[in-house]
């Protein structure tokens, strides 16, 4: 799985510069059509509105900040319609030679109110389009391409809510509101990533960008995805389409790192379009003791073909069939003590959407998903070798009926999950122990349902009420092969005669949204309560019941799964102003949850023993506070926004060295082609429970950390080319570059600098 | 125009790269495996031989005459359980009639974390630890020299002082303060013992709350045979409250009775000294 420059690699490379040299021709002279959408009352940004040429399918889709553009053809200016569509406003047209000198676009709100919800953009723009409310955080592209963020966890890091833990090997992993990783899931374009081994997803292995926006919505109020995401779930939604031909960004900076990314669009037909993404990327950090270095190196290819059926202007409305295609290596080596990890992952999936009177957005997804690791160690002490095969196959059918007020929406998962794991260890030990080996197979059967009612209530304090309830049935059954104890025996690793184990439960949840105006202040406030249900990971199932300790009786060691009941509260202030004022809009965010878990896994290790232990706690909870505030003023042309969360955590041996308190203010400019971001961030002492011998804790705080980033980039238009260019500084008040085992908190800088045609 | 453009796209990706060497950074890699200080024995100048044990790891080591210790976690921690274990561990110091003690450190991915604990940022003990005597024992025999000849009885006395709180310990008793049994040890040849054990003496565990005085009388019989300058030791194990079995176990099961294990324990004991002469 070596990524070290091959012959093979240098003619790959070749043969992808023949590509766009092909490719080249095949975009005509085209004119790039930008802008604002704003709302004609009020000033306020439209998001989500889309933006194209009257009569083809070409166009582009607003974002948060009402900012839309793409490309047409040079021929079609002078004839050329262009429609800006929202579905809570009147269409506007205008003829595209008019447009193109103008850059801001007003429309104008149908009379019923807009619907809102305590997002920072339209809520049919993520994953949980269809799902229950939930605080949900849209990181749009622009806030990341071509900046200095080596991987998913880089980005992610300073979001509030989430706190990312980095291992020497540059591994990441997310928690979000002071969970463990394993109650984060990770979709990659609606298809889960977590493995099947520990639930958890490296998110250094996904190229950002390759991104169109990430997705981070907070909270255990998911139905139609899975009843494991106790803390939250993140989605990554991959560039399928885009309006130029081909675009290259090449980033250099620290620990000589270097990371280029080509992307290629074609359209051949006017309801065809093709996508391709290749990236290399690699970094080498050298020990100041000159003891050796650790390089880490990947190589990412995605590919999506998209045919559009039945095309229409309203994106709900169209029928589809898609191909995606994505496959990571990665490679890892310390030689410093001789270790090599790798990883290789890879996507097919096959997705159909359809709308008709019978089938209302109707969605089938089905997928291959291949997720290998490796790992390799050798010491003077002895040598380490672990192998994960994760396969797994997937299908996804979900639709949705309206029925006046009523919404009832309908889901269906299957998943098929092999794992085949080994770790061979040769001389570590004191003792020999646990599995060396094993084949598990699992199989996943979920459906949900929701039933939605709508109530425009009409103007007034409250003009819209919303209430969910939903129920989500899961089962799991797991099954084994081929296991093999350290000791060389064959063991039966599930009891009873079928050598199977099976868990299945019910989940309920039930929430409501109220909106409306309150003179000229905007409100939306939610309320979600619902259960959640984890079944035991193969690690779990692999690890050691923990012997009884009678000094804590109420601890025991149960291979059940683990339960979560949730409560969480939300709302929203805002008021806009003119937008020819100073100030043009503030916003206030504040939520508050409370997390109750039941029969929460505890695990330990204790040293020269090569098992896991585990054990349970009967109740353990996490209460929180969130808050944000945000300010945008000078005609939109900055913003600034203040994030706070507080965390109160009942026990920290379940969740160690989470952040009780972290405190984040941005500032944001964007003029002329310009964007500026300045980003400073607190998080406060982290404590975490440490076990003793004797199985008693105590406590081991880890300091308190801030510091400080910087982004500067600059989009040019040059004709039918557009040239990008970018610095930036990471963590600017470190003074020192000492890996400390937490996310990347060396000083770093970063230029970036591409084209786009 | 467009062949501008064209050559110009066409250098930027020919200039791609992974690396570069305009950002040589270099970092310092975290090395919190060892930890090291100094323990002492209250009242001694020399400081050598109190035994240093990493409970958990099963690391030891001895502290030099001065005192000083170092002890370091063996394995790279990617290659311990779990790629580095977390955990609280307690260092142990020992001597057998001095108190035990402990220091406790905080180890979090298979390191120490400096700075938490009784562990500075440097690696170092914060204090030095100071072991108080529990027990003074003192030994004598008379007469202190005999010949090949001798045909009485030799008689050793042992004298039992506790420094600080009453003290538990085990001993091999006949009857009220008769010692039962004493270990001889040829000087210099160490590994020639001779095990002097009274007939119904058994182990008993004593309360020593003063200063107790304890005798035995040792027929020619059990005695060595061959000239020579003997180690007299008698047998005297403290019980420590509190002591980890792991610990206990680290000198052999047997270390706790009159056996040759017991030898094995660090003590600060003073022997007396006897001499078998030549006719």
């Amino acid at each position: 799985m070596s990524l070290r420059k091959s012959p093979f690699r240098r003619i790959s490379r070749g043969c992808f510069w023949l590509l766009l040299g092909a490719l080249m021709p095949l975009g005509a002279q085209s004119v790039v059509v930008t802008g604002i959408v704003l709302n004609k009352q009020d000033g306020r940004p439209v998001p989500g509105a889309s933006a194209y040429i009257e009569g083809r399918t070409l166009g582009g889709s607003s974002d948060s900040s009402g900012y839309f553009n793409f490309r047409a053809g040079e021929d079609v200016v002078d004839s050329a319609v262009l429609i800006i569509h929202h579905i809570a406003y009147d269409t506007l047209r205008m003829p595209l030679k008019k447009a193109l000198g103008r850059h801001v676009f007003r429309l104008t709100p149908l009379v019923r109110p807009l619907e809102k919800i305590v997002v920072e953009v339209p809520r049919d723009r993520t994953l949980l389009a269809n799902d229950l409310p939930a605080a949900v955080t849209i990181v749009e592209a622009s806030e990341f391409e071509g900046r200095g963020y080596i991987d998913l966890g880089d980005l992610l890091r300073t979001e509030k809510s989430i706190q990312i833990e980095e291992d020497l090997s540059g591994r990441k992993s997310l928690s979000l509101r002071a969970g463990n990783p394993g109650d984060v899931v990770v979709f990659y374009n609606g298809l889960k990533m977590n493995s099947l081994y520990d639930n958890i997803f490296d998110l250094s292995l996904l190229n950002v960008e390759d991104m169109s926006q990430v997705e981070i919505i907070r909270g255990s109020n998911t139905a139609l995805y899975g009843a494991e995401a106790f803390s939250g779930v993140i989605n990554i939604v991959p560039r399928t389409r885009q309006d130029y031909t081909a675009r290259f960004i090449q980033k250099i900076g620290s620990y000589r790192s270097g990371d280029w990314n080509l992307q290629l669009n074609y359209a051949p037909l006017e309801n065809l379009y093709l996508n391709a993404t290749v990236k290399e990327a690699a970094y080498k950090r050298v020990l100041g003791d000159k003891s050796g270095y650790l390089e880490n190196r990947s190589r990412y290819y995605s590919g999506n073909i998209l045919y559009e059926i039945s095309p229409s202007s309203d994106a709900g409305k169209v029928e589809s069939i898609g191909l995606m295609y994505m496959r990571v290596d990665s490679d890892h080596q310390n030689n410093s003590f001789v270790e090599s990890i790798g990883d290789a992952n890879e996507i097919v999936s096959l997705s159909y959407k359809k709308w008709s009177p019978l089938w209302q957005n109707l969605e089938v997804t089905a997928a291959r998903q291949i997720l290998n690791n490796r790992q390799t160690l050798v010491d003077v002490s002895g040598t380490l070798e672990r192998r994960f095969a994760n396969r797994r196959l997937s299908l996804n059918v979900q639709n949705r009926y309206r029925f006046s007020v009523l919404e009832l929406i309908g889901a269906y998962q299957f998943e098929d999950n092999r794992l085949k794991f080994s770790e061979l260890r040769a001389g570590l030990d004191r003792f020999s122990g646990g599995i060396e080996s094993a084949g598990i197979y699992q199989r996943r059967h979920g459906a949900a349902a929701i039933a939605r009612v709508k109530a425009r209530l009409g103007k007034g304090p409250v003009s819209k009420a919303l209430v969910d309830i939903s129920y989500r049935y899961d089962r799991v059954d797991n099954s084994e092969r081929d296991v093999v104890e350290r000791q060389g025996e064959t063991r039966v690793f599930y009891d009873g005669e079928q050598q199977r184990r099976r868990w299945q439960a019910g989940t309920i949840k039930f929430s409501t949204t109220l909106s409306g105006r309150a003179g000229n202040l905007d409100y939306d406030f939610f309320m979600n309560a619902g259960s959640n249900i984890k079944f035991p990971t193969i690690f779990n199932q692999i690890s050691q019941a923990a012997p009884f300790n009678p000094g804590v009786p109420e601890i025991v060691a149960r291979l059940e799964p683990e339960k979560n009941r949730s409560l969480e509260t939300g709302l929203m202030l805002s008021r806009l102003y003119d937008t020819e004022a100073v100030i043009n809009e503030w916003r206030l965010e504040f939520s508050q949850f409370s997390n109750a878990y039941e029969n929460k896994f505890r695990n330990y290790y204790i040293p020269g023993l090569p098992l896991a232990f585990y054990e349970n706690v009967p109740n353990a909870d996490i209460r929180g506070y969130e808050a944000l505030w945000k300010l945008v003023f000078l005609q939109r042309i900055m913003s600034m926004s203040w994030g706070a969360s507080f965390y109160d955590i009942s026990d920290q041996a379940a969740f160690p060295f989470k952040n009780k308190v972290s405190v984040s203010a941005t500032l944001n400019a964007q003029y002329a082609g310009f964007r500026l971001q300045l980003k400073g961030f607190y998080e406060s002492e982290r404590a975490g429970w440490l076990r003793d011998i004797r199985s008693e804790y105590v406590e081991l705080r880890l300091p308190s950390y801030y510091n400080f980033d910087l982004h500067l980039s600059k989009w040019h238009t040059l004709g039918p080319v557009r040239l990008f260019a970018s610095l930036s500084a990471r963590n600017l008040l470190n003074t020192r570059t000492v890996l400390e085992g937490i996310a990347i908190r060396d000083r770093r800088f970063y230029l970036g600098f591409g084209v786009e045609y | 125009m467009r062949f501008l453009i064209r050559a110009a796209v066409l250098l930027l990706l020919t200039v791609s790269c992974t690396e570069n060497f305009l950002f040589d950074d270099e970092i310092t890699p975290v090395n919190t495996r060892s930890v090291e200080g100094y323990v002492q024995l209250r009242g001694e100048t020399d400081h050598g031989g109190i035994y240093v044990y990493l409970e958990g790891f099963d690391v030891e080591t001895y502290t030099d005459a001065g005192g000083y210790f170092k002890l370091e976690i063996p394995q790279n921690p990617r290659l311990q359980p779990g790629q580095g274990v977390d955990g609280a561990f307690y260092i142990w110091y020992y001597v057998d009639n001095y108190r035990l003690m402990n220091s406790l450190t905080l180890v979090r991915g298979g390191q120490f974390s400096y700075g938490h604990a009784d562990i500075n940022d440097e690696g170092r003990l914060k204090k030095t630890v100071v072991l108080p005597k529990l027990l003074d024992i003192t030994t004598s025999v008379s007469p202190e020299r005999i010949s090949e000849e001798f045909d009485g009885v030799l008689q050793v006395n042992m004298t039992l002082k506790n420094l600080t709180d009453s003290v538990y310990v085990n001993v091999l008793e006949r009857k009220f303060h008769e010692l039962g049994g004493v270990y001889l040890i040829n000087n210099p040849d160490s590994s020639n013992i001779q095990f002097v054990r009274l007939e119904n003496a058994a182990n008993r565990r004593v309360l020593v709350d003063s200063v107790q005085y304890w005798q035995m009388l040792v027929s020619r019989d059990s005695l060595p045979l061959f000239p020579g300058k003997y180690e007299v030791l008698p047998f005297v194990k403290l019980y420590h409250k509190g002591m980890p079995d792991v610990l206990r176990e680290k000198f052999g099961s047997n270390a706790s009775t009159f056996s040759r294990e017991f030898l094995n324990l660090p003590r600060k004991v003073s022997p007396a000294l006897l001499t078998i002469g030549r006719r």
